[in-house]
């Protein structure tokens, strides 16, 4: 398994991770995540040949909540910097997982990153242009990309 | 008998749901120390007694692989336990971990027991898992 069928092993992964260390469960039956997603976070799996990008977004709402799930305290205690770390480790998770179904020690994992998103760059995005997106309690929580890039090669 | 604790991870999230699991299962911990990579957990040692290590890998500045192979080379630290809590997926660099010296590893995403069962394992204590599953706070964990 590599890049063939990753929408299902990323459900599978997403929906573990969430299920067991954020006490949450998601659907995937939602088209399009309509409302504004606030934070950003992506982890990237490399070998010598090229690299698999798995960036994930998410609404303000779910964060927060993931992130006081993660950490057992209520949500009003928590700041920005505590759902980028959160964040970053529930990316981290996911890559992990991801990585290790693909039973191939020529990969890598590498670190994850998570951040707050601009506002001018908070918009709703669909599963057309991202491939994956996921809802919460009826509500539309995130979406979540995956692109494999060719590592640039030099002539000869 | 309680125990001293370094946990090294670059997450402060896991920092804390690691410190939550150990408090709320009852293990006993004496003084516990948190450092964010390999280089600061080896500062941090430097005149401490330290029973047992809970390491993450994948952390910047000094990784969970050099901070291994740094530890193991240098008695008395080469002598504390040390667990990998960890994302990582490829089973030749948990192997290569386990042949430089940890005493085993637990995949995130982790149950609480079965870091516990580990644990307990590698302290030597059977009790540690069936004190959580026991204890009321274990039942809503």
């Amino acid at each position: 398994m590599l890049l063939n069928d990753w929408k299902i092993a990323l459900k599978d992964v997403i929906s573990e991770v969430l299920e067991t260390m954020f006490f949450t469960v998601v659907d995937f039956d939602g088209e399009s995540a309509a409302v504004p997603l606030r934070y950003e976070s992506e982890i990237a799996i490399f070998d010598s040949n090229g690299r698999i990008g798995i960036s994930l977004y998410v609404t303000g709402q779910f964060a927060a909540m993931i992130t006081a799930n993660l950490l057992g305290v209520d949500e009003k205690g928590i700041g920005v910097a505590d759902i980028e770390d959160a964040l970053k480790e529930f990316t981290n998770m996911i890559g992990g997982n991801y990585h290790a179904r693909m039973k191939n020690s020529d990969w890598s994992l590498g670190i994850p990153r998570a951040w707050e998103l601009d506002p001018t760059e908070q918009e709703p995005m669909t599963t057309g242009s991202t491939g994956l997106c996921f809802g919460c309690f009826g509500e539309n929580a995130g979406c979540v990309s995956l692109k494999y890039h060719e590592m640039a090669r030099g002539p000869g | 008998m309680s125990y001293n604790i370094l946990v090294v991870d670059d997450s402060k999230s896991m920092r804390m749901v690691i410190r939550k699991t150990l408090e709320i299962s009852g293990f006993r911990i004496g003084e516990y120390l948190e450092a964010s990579n390999g280089r600061e957990a080896l500062d941090l040692m430097e005149g401490k007694w330290i029973d047992l290590i809970l390491s993450d890998i994948h952390m910047p500045v000094m990784d969970g692989f050099e901070f291994i192979k740094s530890l193991k080379s240098k008695r008395p630290n080469s002598d504390i336990p040390v667990v990998f809590i960890t994302t990582e997926g490829n089973e030749d660099r948990l192997k290569d971990l386990m042949d430089g010296g940890a005493s085993g590893y637990i995949r995130k995403p982790f149950r609480p027991e079965e870091i516990l069962a580990l644990l307990s394992r590698v302290m030597g204590e059977i009790d540690v898992a069936e004190r959580l599953e026991n204890s009321p706070e274990g039942r809503d964990f």
